[in-house]
């Protein structure tokens, strides 16, 4: 069974410092959600609110329609999976995985076959018996999930799980991860600052950025309709570039940004004389050689003329630095076809881009930057 | 180069110096225990004798002050045990403010003077059993009962502070994973912190016995008509000395050691246990990234 | 006496009731946080709690010493006349201490005042020396001994000190006595002809309440010194400064709270001291602790006792004070 988990306007303040800021959505049973965001956003703080550790300040937690509310994190129906696992380590994996059916009464032989039975899930079969000191950092990941699903919880939350593993093993955790969320169906809250795990395994995403959620939504909206500024800059690579609106119409917005017009989505209602941000992802730039006409069949406005200024070579693409109008260069990456001719510094690039692929957004928390 | 050298030897000249210092005494004391004269004496040797140890054995006066130190002894444990455990729980679960007046209260007996303990002990139990008019064969009059509220003022001190060191090194997050998994904070405690802390209760315990058998400031103004066999040993000493007193120094030392290299080889083992475990999670590690074809 | 006790019991109380009381409610007094204390620990753990921290706290450290200090202000009374209208305070007790009976022909009790500042004076020598003794073993231990050496050398430390006290003192005695190994041995090489007595000098006594408080003197040290970083030695060497200067400008000052906490410990220890002074202090020599022993047995005399009892822990807690104001540490630092 699942529950939805609803945060209704939840506000959580430690002294003068608000952690949560009027945080509100709501979770449906049965979904991967991610709270993605980096560290100090308060993505922990609405985890542990949710298990029951945080009281809110204003505002309610609720499960399964039922506010939590003086409720212990020992009643609620939810198992959380620390970042350090906390798994005991003067008990053996078995009797770790059993915890939680030993505290509700339930008796011996029914605790070993449960615990048989989840070892078998997470493929650690036969290792009962072995000490949490005696398993490696991938094991003792398993043991931590089964010791949370041995107590049938209703919602998994998942306090960033993976970060303690190394890269090839994480990797390999997220498609374990989302393999055992369908099997069991029930509802998993995932706390990250990976949005690469985020993306891969989520339903949805919430981006949180100083306490306050900035954009719920799955995976593609998040990275290409981003709503704010924040999302915008740290879901994926995104070049900024500043400018002041000229002219705007229902959907898309014109700026002036110094080294040309640009012509952009505009989807939070930007005005004429406003200051704005043009996002626009490497991917989505175009970029050719003087006289090479083939690219530039582009709307006029979305195109300049910029030196390069140095390139790195990741493997499957070719990252371009490219003079723009600020310090920071702006990077556009061309896939490795292994043909093409190098980008010499200095060689004049003409560089454009679709408005449907670039977005403009108010500067919002990124003013400062 | 020289220079280096001439500072080794000195350095190495000032611990045997200072280890000389440490067992010398010990050592002179060792062998008059076997020396036929009739006062500890090394010179003149009179000849190799285990009478004093038979002596030692037939010293009623001893014997009972012995059994009273380990009844006392026990007691204390009863006593300090608990109290210190409760009291370095409260530590952590104190207001913070109040926290730092708490401390110097708890840790006060630590620094005052045994004597002091003794005395106000003493006084405090007389004033009482005087306010309630209570009997002279009462517990507000009884030497060993003084006795083990009078060493338990500061011993529970002491295995406080092996609990607070013990506390300081648990992982909150244990706790709070397994409320999260439906423990109640009373399972919690019994299922999560008693076992993190058994081995400190261990360790307290035979701290709180060790410093009560030997402990002399305390006890003498506590113990009144009774006696432990280190009131005996100090009555004894001060009358004057008899070689008798060394051969029970004889036991004593042999014991320690014994428990000494008993509790290192201990440790060894438990050391040799890590490393293996370590050993085993490394090679765990490796199975799993070949299963996973990593 | 007893609405003393009552009144006493109930300030105490509140005290300690209030962190539980205060407990996670900020500056407001709310009740509610002591229902959070009995709900966080169940009933059973809560009672196990307050009951052994109360029952300590309040009738092992606090209750005993508020009686031995009231107690030092009252005339030694026959029993009869305990609680009676002749049961009154007087400072008659700490006048003696400083002026002596009124009959003297000495205007100030000379006898105790010079035993008490001898006590104070030998305390600190005790510890001065002890502290010239342990801190090159302890450096030596935490810096430069390696592994098994190491657990060796504090092995051998820690043996010695699980043997009685009594009889540690006792070695010392068969040690220094006329008759002892070393006034035999300097006989026999020809220093002198008579034996010497090093326990009516005091040597025996110096050099067996040192001997008694090595332990306590090197591990605050040894802690302290071992948890300084090998390569701030090495880097200090490296810039050329000779040892001298390591230890006083490298050393020293992180090993300060070690220091201050073992100089501490070491001197209260000593001014406390009663068995070795009893054993090894010559006979015409007294220390603080005995005089007060004196008043507790032969004596008969317990106001004056407590009196004095309560002089000695006044200078204790005074040189603790002093000790934390020089050398800047806290409370914590020095039971640690």
């Amino acid at each position: 069974m699942s529950a939805d988990v609803e945060l209704d306007h939840l506000t959580i303040r430690f002294g003068d410092f608000t952690a949560v800021r009027d945080a509100h959505l709501k979770i449906n049973g049965g979904e991967f959600f991610s709270f993605l965001g980096p560290s100090g956003c308060g993505k922990t703080t609405i985890l542990r609110a949710i298990s029951g550790f945080n009281d809110p300040t204003e505002g309610a937690v609720r499960i399964g329609g039922r506010d939590m509310l003086g409720i212990g994190p020992n009643k609620r129906q939810t198992a959380l999976i620390f970042q350090n696992l906390a798994l005991f380590p003067l008990m053996t994996v078995a009797e770790n995985i059993a915890f939680g059916l030993e505290v509700r009464g339930v008796n011996k032989l029914n605790r070993r076959d449960k615990a048989m039975q989840l070892l078998d899930l997470i493929a650690l079969k036969g290792q009962g018996d072995k000490l949490v000191s005696e398993l490696s950092g991938g094991q003792r990941q398993r043991v931590a999930i089964a010791r949370a699903l041995a107590v049938e919880p209703q919602v998994l939350l998942l306090d960033e799980p993976l970060s303690a593993l190394d890269l090839k093993l994480r990797q390999h955790m997220r498609t374990e991860l989302r393999e055992i969320q369908q099997r069991v169906g029930i509802t998993f809250i995932y706390i990250t600052h990976d949005q690469g795990e985020a993306l891969t395994m989520s339903d949805r995403i919430a981006v949180m950025s100083a306490g306050r959620i900035q954009q719920v939504g799955d995976g593609s909206t998040i990275y290409d309709h981003p709503e704010t500024a924040f999302v915008a800059s740290f879901v994926g690579e995104n070049n900024p570039l500043q400018g002041k609106v000229l002219s705007c119409d229902q959907e898309f917005a014109v700026l002036d940004c110094g080294i040309a017009r640009m012509r952009a989505r505009n989807p939070g209602g930007l005005e004429a004389g406003d200051e704005a941000y043009v996002f626009i992802r490497p991917e989505n730039l175009k970029l050719s050689t003087k006289g090479d006409t083939a690219a530039s069949a582009d709307t006029p406005e979305n195109s300049f003329t910029a030196p390069v200024v140095s390139e790195a070579f990741e493997g499957a693409v070719r990252l371009i630095s490219i003079q723009g109008p600020s310090r920071k260069p702006i990077i556009a990456s061309i896939p490795n076809t292994g043909e093409a001719q190098p980008f010499t510094p200095g060689l004049l690039l003409n560089v454009c881009f679709s408005a449907d692929q670039a977005v403009a957004l108010p500067l919002g928390d990124l003013a400062d930057e | 180069m020289t220079s280096r050298t001439i500072m080794r030897l000195m350095v190495g000249f000032y611990i045997l110096l200072f280890f000389g210092y440490l067992f010398g005494p010990l050592i002179m004391m060792g062998i008059t225990a076997f020396n036929a004269t009739s006062f500890p004496q090394v010179t003149p040797w009179e000849g190799f004798t285990t009478a004093w140890f038979v002596q030692l054995l037939e010293d009623d006066q001893m014997t009972d002050g012995l059994i009273n130190s380990l009844w006392i002894g026990l007691g204390v444990v009863c006593l300090s045990v608990p109290i210190g455990l409760a009291a370095a729980l409260m530590m952590t679960q104190i207001y913070e403010r109040v926290r730092p007046y708490y401390y110097m209260v708890v840790v006060s007996p630590v620094l005052t003077p045994g004597v002091i303990l003794g005395i106000s002990t003493l006084v405090f139990w007389d004033r009482m059993g005087t306010a309630v008019n209570a009997e002279y064969e009462s517990l507000f009059y009884n030497g060993m009962w003084l006795t083990i509220v009078g060493q338990s003022t500061f011993i529970s001190a002491y295995c406080m502070l092996v609990f607070l060191a013990r506390l300081a090194r648990f992982d909150r997050t244990q706790e709070e994973a397994a409320l999260d998994l439906g423990a109640s904070h009373v399972q919690v405690f019994w299922k999560i912190m008693v076992p993190f802390l058994r081995p400190a209760i261990f360790s307290a315990a035979v701290l709180a016995f060790l410093t009560s058998f030997e402990n002399y400031n305390t006890t003498v103004f506590t113990i009144q008509a009774e006696s432990t066999l280190t009131t005996v040993l100090a009555g004894k000493v001060r009358m004057g000395t008899q070689p008798d007193l060394s051969a029970l120094a004889v036991i004593i030392i042999a014991i320690t050691l014994t428990g000494a290299i008993l509790h290192e080889f201990l440790k060894q083992k438990e050391r040799l246990k890590q490393i293996r475990q370590e050993k085993a999670a490394k090679e765990a590690d490796q199975e799993l990234a070949e299963t996973m074809g990593l | 006496m007893s609405d003393f006790l009552i009144i006493f019991s109930a300030v105490l109380l509140a005290l300690l009731l209030q962190p539980l009381v205060r407990k996670n409610a900020g500056n407001i007094w709310s009740s509610v946080s002591a229902v959070n204390f009995v709900r966080r620990n169940g009933a059973f753990l809560s009672l196990y709690l307050i009951l052994a921290v109360v029952a300590w706290v309040v009738f092992m450290i606090i209750l005993p010493q508020l009686y031995m200090v009231d107690f030092s202000f009252r005339h030694n009374l026959p029993l009869a006349e305990i609680g009676g209208p002749k049961d009154v305070h007087t400072v008659k007790n700490y006048q003696y201490l400083i002026f002596g009976r009124e009959t003297d022909e000495e205007f100030l009790n000379w006898l105790h005042l010079t035993v008490f500042l001898k006590t104070m004076l030998a305390s600190i020598f005790v510890t001065l020396l002890d502290l010239a003794l342990c801190y090159p073993i302890a450096y030596y231990m935490a810096q430069v001994a390696k592994g098994g050496k190491a657990r060796l050398l504090i092995l051998a430390l820690i043996v010695p000190f699980w043997v009685n006290e009594i009889l540690r003192a006792f070695a010392f005695r068969i040690l220094f006595g006329t008759g002892g190994v070393i006034n035999s041995f300097l006989i026999y090489l020809g220093i002198w002809d008579e034996p010497f007595d090093f326990l009516r000098a005091d040597v025996g006594l110096y050099a067996g309440l040192s001997y008694a408080y090595i332990l306590l003197m090197i591990f605050p040290i040894f802690n302290a010194i071992e948890s300084l970083d090998h390569n701030q030695i090495e880097a200090a060497r490296d810039l050329g400064a000779p040892w001298w200067r390591i230890h006083w400008r490298v050393v020293i000052p992180h090993a300060k709270p070690g220091i201050a906490s073992a100089c501490t410990m070491v001197f209260m220890l000593s001014a406390g001291a009663l068995a070795a002074p009893q054993i090894l202090g010559g006979p015409s020599s007294l220390w603080f602790t005995q005089v007060i022993y004196q008043w507790f047995n032969t004596g008969g005399n317990w106001p004056q006792g407590s009196a004095y009892a309560f002089v000695l822990l006044i200078a204790c807690i005074a040189f603790v004070m002093t000790v934390m104001k020089i050398f800047k540490v806290s409370l914590g630092e020095i039971t640690k």
